[in-house]
């Protein structure tokens, strides 16, 4: 066997696992234009959702929570490694403390932030010994409140160390090589970073904001913990619905994990379009 | 002023990570707290009392989460590290196209995965089994470990294997003796993040488990959103962070003994390390 | 012509330059002295770790040294950052910028000076021809070979007009043949241009083809600085013949009268030799010749080594082994007894070290 078939074969083990899950999906997919037993085929799961004027307010709510979460946790990501990146010591620490926060799992860090932001919880009752607030209801709705405060904030708390770990990981030597290069010609901290960091580190930085994004679209714990019931987040919704003891709901719910999966899809096609024209800028046409 | 600077980034990059995580701490000593109190009245071992007893079946439970985690840490980075040499080292056809589909499932959201799982396990009797669900983790660890496994394999010389044959190496020998050293940082670090990946699941393991398969994130999300029980929920937090943090430490430390250990092996590689620019 | 660099600052100045990197007891720079002419090409020559590229580092800024000062045209910039100084340098890689042309990165150094756009690009395009390549301006890094690449990093360090153009080991990645040709670019832009350089290399053809002075560092410290005929004839101590493929160092004294007394006998010296006392003659193999006659010394071919078109042998003598490079013929075998001629124009004394 010619040895670049058997590389194949070695991919083989891993590509059944993915073929598992493309299976499993299609089966949801099936299920979502199908009656409330699987059979047969019918819109009328996707057509309830289009009437149904909580979806749209899920949707928009998924879509605020994900575009938020990912715009904060760039920006924050990319302010502290610009803040660092003259300091080795600085870079290290900045990744110890990344790493740390990497790998508190999502649950853990929504029940915490629970505990902090809470009407009674710690803040809360800061603010009141600081004389701020009357009392707990005196206190802002960051949980379950009208705006996904909490939610937020816990999402940025921990996507915004793993975009830093990104960043750092395409920081390489030969990007502050290159920004040494051409300090000699002139060029001050600003514009090393708008010419020489900005630029290197926007393919690993639309990387990590597709992975965010597709997270907290997709993740069901912190809103499901954190969020208001009215609206709910899409994922807290469609799994209300698949545990409903009502038939008709079940096409429903996997017609919502249709739609995320399709919004999912669409924010990486965006990526790739954005990654392709990154290089593009770098290799010509 | 430059010290100052340093002093100040170290402080916030502290509070960054203790803020949420030290009222876990207080709480799960805590006796009676009440609003608006800053401090605990009483300080009591009463929520870890509680967690050890049968009936709240934390201690089967955290055996149930230990038991997942391992398997999947080692599946996945076995079927990561065979699928990351395949693609390095062989280049085989169409090596992009395999390498998206096998980084793909980081994307897949965990409901609809759940869900579709859940619809070929009733088909094939795997429902509401750790088995199945072990499967159904090793979906979203797979990327991770492909992807470290890439990494890994990207600055391995495949000739050093060559190398031990003709010195009258076996394939278990270079095996043990070249390949698996060589590549030890990787293998580690993957599979501490396919660990965490399936340590830290919830929604997945809810749905296809059944409710029959317990671990510690079921526990810590149904004590976190209905009981109320804020003592008992950072007992289960703490349970939850312990085990990824220490794995993460103790993998650093493992990794920087390694790394000095591979650097005094090449005493004339410093001179490309040793220019520290604007380090200073 | 040292009496006129002497009348002007020197372009480049390095004084007692201290560098230790951390967790290193021993210093990579020991109180180095450096001096380049205004307009000159110096080439600094040593061994890998002599601290060439430290060196580079120091005058360009990217390095504060511990102890000692730079001075650009005799101004002090020990502590004026990189961006601010006006030393350009080209690196062994040419590290121009992926996401940028060829022009977009010539044109860079202007742009860092606020100059307009349209401005920075004509000029980048001048200096694009200048190294040949304005045909090539549009194409990105990624499009151009390495030694394309490596010529727009020199017109981009040019384009910065620099006070002092630093080349640190620029050709060293290059192939052999193509090397040659950027050595050629070099002088002919640096002589067009009379902009103050320092080349860094390892490789003492090159560094002897393009200077106007060698200046040869070991461990941290200079051996000799001198025009590249004068280092290779007249090597100030032993370590920078050894360096420069002279191993024979015959021990011995010269008398007041400046002939060389070695076992050998008393051998004449050329008149240029001011030393006096304990030394070593030094003679270049390729000066040896086999021979007869009054003038020559008893030698036992101790061995033989085919080099290249040539031989390289090895003959002991009363005074010690003296290398021979012979020209195509027939080589005497070992243990074979000839005679020498060490040509006294030739000769050389060194110090005796310590």
């Amino acid at each position: 066997m010619p040895p670049r078939w058997r590389g194949l074969l070695l991919t083989a083990p891993a590509l059944a696992v993915v073929a598992f899950a493309g299976g499993a999906l299609l089966l949801a997919a099936r299920g979502s234009i199908a009656d409330g037993l699987g059979r047969g085929w019918s819109l009328s799961a996707y057509a309830g959702l289009l009437q149904d004027p909580a979806f749209a307010d899920s949707l928009l709510l998924s879509l605020k929570i994900a575009t938020l979460s990912t715009v904060a946790s760039a920006a924050l990501a990319l302010a502290v490694v610009g803040a660092v990146s003259g300091s080795r010591r600085g870079r290290a620490a900045l990744e110890t403390a990344a790493r740390a926060t990497l790998a508190v799992p999502h649950l853990l860090a929504a029940a915490a932030f629970a505990l902090l932001l809470s009407g009674s919880g710690i803040i809360s009752r800061l603010t009141h010994a600081a004389g701020w607030t009357d009392g707990p209801a005196d206190f802002p709705a960051l949980v379950a409140g009208s705006t996904p405060s909490a939610v937020l904030l816990t999402y940025v708390w921990k996507e915004a160390p793993f975009v830093t770990i990104m960043l750092l990981a395409a920081y390489t030597p030969a990007v502050r090589d290159l920004e040494n290069a051409i300090r000699t010609l002139g060029a001050g901290r600003l514009r090393r970073l708008r010419h020489v960091t900005l630029p290197l580190l926007a393919p690993a930085l639309t990387e990590a904001c597709l992975l965010v994004f597709a997270f907290t679209f997709a993740a069901y714990e912190t809103p499901a913990l954190l969020g208001a019931t009215v609206p709910r987040a899409l994922p807290v919704e469609a799994v209300e619905l698949y545990r409903s003891v009502e038939l008709a709901d079940r096409p429903a719910a996997l017609a919502l994990a249709v739609v995320i999966g399709m919004v999912i899809a669409l924010a990486a096609l965006a990526a790739a379009a954005i990654s392709r024209r990154l290089l593009l800028a770098r290799t010509g046409p | 002023m430059r010290r100052a600077l340093h002093s100040a980034g170290f402080a916030l990059l502290t509070v960054w990570i203790a803020a949420p995580l030290l009222p876990l701490l207080i709480w799960a000593f805590a006796g009676r707290w009440v609003y608006p109190a800053l401090v605990p009245q009483d300080f009591t071992l009463r929520a870890w009392d509680q967690a050890a007893a049968p009936q709240q079946q934390v201690i089967a439970a955290t055996g149930t989460s230990l038991g997942l985690a391992l398997t999947t840490a080692v599946t996945a980075t076995v079927l990561g590290a065979l699928a990351a040499r395949g693609l390095v080292l062989y280049r085989p056809p169409a090596a992009g196209l395999v390498r998206l589909l096998l980084l793909a499932p980081v994307l897949v959201p965990p409901f609809a995965l759940a869900v579709g799982v859940q619809e070929v396990f009733v088909r094939a009797g795997l429902s509401d089994q750790p088995a199945g669900v072990a499967l159904v983790h090793l979906v979203p660890a797979l990327p991770y470990t492909v992807l470290v496994m890439i990494g890994g394999y990207a600055t391995y010389d495949v000739r050093m294997e060559q190398t031990a044959r003709t010195l009258g190496a076996s394939r278990s020998a270079v095996l043990r003796h070249v390949t698996l050293p060589a590549l030890a940082p990787a293998l580690l670090a993957s599979a501490t993040l396919a660990f965490l990946v399936s340590w830290s699941e919830y929604l997945m393991t809810v749905l296809v488990g059944g409710g029959v398969v317990t671990t510690l994130p079921l526990l810590l999300f149904s004590t976190a959103a209905g009981s109320g029980n804020q003592a008992l929920t950072a007992v289960l937090g703490i349970l939850t962070v312990a085990p990824p943090i220490l794995l993460f430490g103790v993998g650093a430390a493992l990794l920087r003994r390694h790394r000095a250990a591979w650097a005094d092996a090449e005493p004339a590689s410093s001179s490309s390390s040793a220019a520290p620019g604007i380090e200073r | 012509m040292p009496f006129l660099s002497s009348t002007s600052a020197p372009g480049l100045r390095l004084e007692r330059i201290t560098v230790t990197y951390p967790g290193h007891r021993e210093p990579v720079l020991d109180g180095l002295d450096l001096d380049v002419d205004d307009g000159r090409l110096l080439a600094l020559l040593g061994p890998s770790g002599c601290g060439k590229t430290t060196t580079v580092q120091v005058a360009s800024g990217l390095l504060t040294p511990g102890r000692g000062a730079v001075y650009l045209r005799g101004t002090e910039v020990t502590r004026v950052p990189p961006e601010h100084r006006g030393a350009a340098v080209v690196f062994q890689q040419p590290m121009l910028l992926p996401h940028r042309t060829a022009l977009d990165n010539v044109a860079f150094p202007a742009r860092m000076r606020g100059r307009s756009h349209r401005d920075a690009r004509t000029s980048a395009l001048a200096h694009l021809e200048r190294v040949g390549l304005d045909a090539l301006a549009d194409r990105y890094p990624r499009q151009l070979s390495g030694g394309q690449a490596q010529r727009v990093a020199l017109a981009r360090a040019l384009a910065a007009e620099p006070a002092v153009l630093l080349l640190d080991e620029p050709f060293s990645a290059l192939d052999p043949s193509l090397r040659h040709t950027m050595r050629d670019l070099l002088t002919t832009v640096q002589r067009e241009l009379a902009v103050t350089t320092v080349l860094v290399t390892h490789d003492q053809t090159e560094a002897a083809a393009v200077a106007d002075t060698v200046a040869l560092l070991d461990r941290g410290g200079l051996l000799q600085q001198a025009q590249p005929a004068d280092l290779y004839a007249r090597p100030a101590s032993l370590a920078v013949a050894r360096f420069l493929g002279c191993p024979t160092a015959l021990p011995g004294h010269v008398t007041p009268q400046g002939r060389f007394a070695c076992p050998l006998g008393e051998l004449d010296l050329p008149d240029a030799v001011a030393h006096r006392g304990p030394g070593h003659l030094v003679i270049r193999p390729e000066a040896v010749q086999l021979g007869t006659g009054p003038d020559t010394v008893a030698a036992v071919v101790h061995s033989v080594r085919p080099e290249g078109a040539f031989t390289a042998l090895v003959a002991d003598t009363a005074a010690g082994p003296v290398h021979v490079l012979l020209p195509p013929g027939r080589p005497p075998a070992p243990s074979e007894h000839v005679r020498l001629h060490l040509p006294v124009a030739h000769r050389w004394v060194v110090p005796r070290a310590g």
